[in-house]
């Protein structure tokens, strides 16, 4: 069994991997939060009773999310694949697997999103109203920075979630860590990588959740509970 | 200063239509402190909400300042908003922002420039007297401070109006008293006109000029403090004064003038 320290070229493309998943995960998850976050948004201001009732495209809006969530990861990459091709000009590598990430985080944040901003207490919004303020303002002002903790945690686990997506995307040509285990690890049954990459991934993780958990108790302002 | 017009409200809830007010009628005067007073479910939140709005009235009209609200346009009504402070029972405040921040809410809202907040938030400290807490959270104060800083916030755009739902209801006895003070010395050195709206008698003597008093949704007392309190007519007033255990002050020294005052309200209906 050849030293993994000795193995120069193969902690090389480990390297570079972790930055290939870095890339996917942080690409997809700017992008998934860039239309997921108003996606959210208009999920809880278009229900019925909030600010901006709109039930149809409330009704629309919810089952597109729902849809979403429902397609299996491993399923959606292969559906996108025309699609992403057509965007992108590539439906496999790195940057062929930020597309189908991304859409499958959307309604993941979409949803994160609307249960952080229907735990704001209708009251305050309420004060808001009676200051006069617009329903732009109340979106800007009150929904989003009082849920500002919650939403920190639940964007935190959407990154954590496209860390594991991404190491699938690998396993069918998407780059990353994912890809390694697969073709290093599994392939040419070298353990060792298998391992190496698993415990950069846990790593990866760690990381991810203490600075999201660090970011949100912050943004908490001393309260009992970082709701 | 306030004048409502035969104002109905029903909700429409799935298991069919709620009347929460009925055919209700009157006047509110400039510099007046108003009391509502009403048990419970009664429709007393539904009333001072439809006074700005946040509730739409089903019929009839209010007018503020001479204004019928139902004639403005959103930005409009926005204005009209800013002119009127609304305090409530559990505060609302922002629980991210600080006392000065949430003090510049409205302030913000409206538009008003920075350094102008900043003043305009330290006076508006000073009055309530909460300068040494400008900067903490809400979550660190006690109930009297988060409505002192409420108070505030509702008094930060100058209004001429200011509406308080159960304002104190939320409070130990002895907080309810500053509260009440704060809100006397608010109505008398800036000439803010005060809709207060209670079950809690005792606050609604203390403080109000003029009282009605709703039942089911209906207006079936009005007059002033003191008439009300004292000859109360109608049944409803009747059994809040009993419930509450107060009893008119005109005839609390001797058992048989209690008796006989009980009689004489019993004679009108
Ligand atoms: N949004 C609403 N939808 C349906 N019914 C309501 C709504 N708001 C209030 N009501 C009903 O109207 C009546 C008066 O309520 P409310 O004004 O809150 O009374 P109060 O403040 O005097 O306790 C109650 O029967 C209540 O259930
Ligand atoms: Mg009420």
């Amino acid at each position: 069994m050849s030293s993994l320290l000795a193995d120069k070229a193969l902690q090389k493309l480990i390297f570079t991997a972790t930055g290939q998943t870095l890339y996917m995960v942080g690409l997809s998850l700017a992008i998934a939060l860039a239309v997921g976050v108003p996606l959210g948004v208009l999920l809880v201001v278009t229900a019925p009773g909030h600010i901006l009732p709109r039930l149809k495209l409330n009704a629309v809006l919810s089952s597109i999310v729902n849809t979403g969530r429902s397609i299996p990861f491993v399923i959606l990459l292969f559906l996108l694949m025309p699609v992403t091709k057509l965007l992108v000009g590539v439906s496999i590598g790195t940057r062929g697997a930020i597309f189908p990430l991304a859409v499958a985080a959307i309604p993941f944040v979409a949803r994160v999103v609307e249960s952080s901003l229907q735990e704001v207490d209708p009251g305050v919004i309420e004060a808001a109203q009676s200051m006069g303020a617009s329903p732009m303002q109340i979106i800007a002002k009150v929904l989003l920075p009082e849920s500002w903790p919650a939403l920190l945690l639940g964007f935190t686990l959407t990154a954590i979630n496209l860390v594991g997506y991404s190491a699938m995307a690998g396993a069918i040509g998407g780059g990353g860590l994912g890809d390694i285990a697969i073709r290093y690890g599994y392939q040419r049954f070298r353990n060792d990588v298998l391992l190496e990459t698993v415990v950069i991934l846990i790593i990866l993780v760690q990381i991810t959740q203490s600075l999201g958990n660090c970011l949100a108790l912050k943004a908490s302002k001393g309260q009992r509970r970082p709701d | 200063m306030v004048e409502v017009k035969n104002l109905g409200k029903e909700f429409v809830t799935p298991n069919g239509k709620i009347t929460a007010l009925q055919n209700i009628s009157f006047a509110v005067a400039k510099g007046e402190v108003f009391g509502i007073m009403g048990a419970s479910g009664a429709g007393k939140s539904t009333l001072v909400r439809c006074l700005n709005y946040l509730e739409r009235p089903t019929t009839g009209q209010v007018r503020i300042a001479g204004q019928n609200l139902a004639e403005l346009s959103p930005r409009q009504l926005a204005l009209v908003r800013q002119q009127i402070g609304m305090i409530f029972q559990h505060f609302n405040l922002l629980k991210l922002r600080t006392v000065a921040q949430n003090i510049a809410f409205p302030l913000e809202i409206a538009g008003v420039p920075k350094e102008e907040t900043q003043q305009r938030v330290d006076e508006l400290l000073d009055i309530v007297g909460l300068t040494d807490k400008a900067q903490a959270y809400p979550h660190q104060l006690s109930g009297g401070q988060k409505q002192r800083v409420g108070i505030a916030r509702a008094l930060a755009c100058r209004p001429r109006l200011l509406l308080s739902d159960e304002a104190t209801s939320a409070l130990d006895p002895e907080t309810t008293q500053s509260i009440l003070t704060l809100l006397k010395k608010i109505n008398r050195n800036l000439g803010v006109t005060i809709i207060l709206i209670t079950h809690e008698l005792p606050v609604i003597r203390q403080v109000c000029d003029r009282v009605g008093v709703l039942e089911q949704g209906r207006l079936v007392e009005m007059g002033s403090v003191t008439d009300v309190f004292n000859q109360p007519h109608a049944a409803a007033t009747r059994r809040l004064i009993t419930t509450s255990g107060l009893v008119p002050p005109t005839t609390a020294r001797t058992k048989s003038a209690v008796t006989r005052s009980t009689l004489a309200a019993g004679e009108v209906v």
